[in-house]
């Protein structure tokens, strides 16, 4: 479901299994039309093929099995957009994140922000990912091959 | 929010603490269970508490937190009867 705010639109979802559409929200439309972003950026996140072990070894994976603690996932990922969002001015956000098993290459985390200029979009796209490292209950376990 | 009243007040209870990820793996279960507790009790001395039954966690309690009925809590927060506790470490998103 959209959650609207004042000038900034926060959308979130968990989506089982990798995701295979990397469609852009209908915001993006909305934004553009409204002529008050200068700036779509996409952020694709993808499983890699091997996994870096606790003593430093990399070791190859089929691919991740994510966990998530509804709805409190949900509920952190929507305060963080919301924070970062006004912390940096940006427009619109639209996170899709998976739970259950994406095997690799497949895409398990997409980030779309918009804004008036492409610096907020950017710093927001970093940071966000960072805190969400940080604070957002998903976990993920390493498939072995 | 949790409630810092002294209502609920048991002796010897048992609590169930839900854990998830690599943390669930290390212990091979995802619900932890801790007996003979004081309710209510600080989160920190639920994560003391986590370290001392489960000794395979206590490496990871430095990085993780408690989130009482679906948020986060700090050290001092009190733990009460028919709360849902879940252990949130070693987490990865991305």
């Amino acid at each position: 479901m959209p959650i609207d705010a004042p000038e900034t639109q926060v959308r979130v979802r968990l989506i089982d299994g990798p995701i295979s559409e990397l469609r852009s929200p209908t915001w993006v439309a909305d934004v553009i039309a409204a002529a008050s972003a200068g700036a779509v950026l996409t952020f694709a996140g993808h499983v890699r093929d091997s996994e870096v072990t606790e003593d430093n070894h990399t070791q190859p994976i089929l691919g991740l099995e994510y966990e998530v603690y509804e709805p409190m996932t949900s509920q952190e990922l929507t305060l963080l957009s919301r924070q970062h969002a006004i912390k940096h001015g940006v427009l619109a956000v639209d996170v899709q994140h998976s739970f259950g098993f994406v095997a690799n290459g497949e895409c398990s985390f997409v980030l779309q922000v918009a804004s008036a200029h492409r610096e907020e979009a950017i710093r927001f796209i970093d940071e966000f990912i960072r805190e969400m490292k940080k604070h957002v209950p998903i976990w993920k376990v390493p498939r072995l091959k | 929010m949790v409630s810092t009243s002294p209502v609920n007040q048991q002796s010897n209870m048992e609590l169930q603490v839900l854990v998830f990820g690599p943390q669930a793996r290390m212990v091979g279960t995802d619900r932890l269970t801790l007996k003979e507790l004081r309710l209510p009790t600080a989160a920190n001395e639920v994560l003391s508490r986590i370290g001392g039954t489960y000794p395979e966690l206590a490496g990871s309690l430095s990085v993780s937190r408690l989130a009482v009925n679906q948020e986060f809590v700090d050290a001092t927060a009190l733990i009460n009867t028919g709360d849902e506790v879940a252990l949130i470490g070693l987490i990865s998103g991305g």
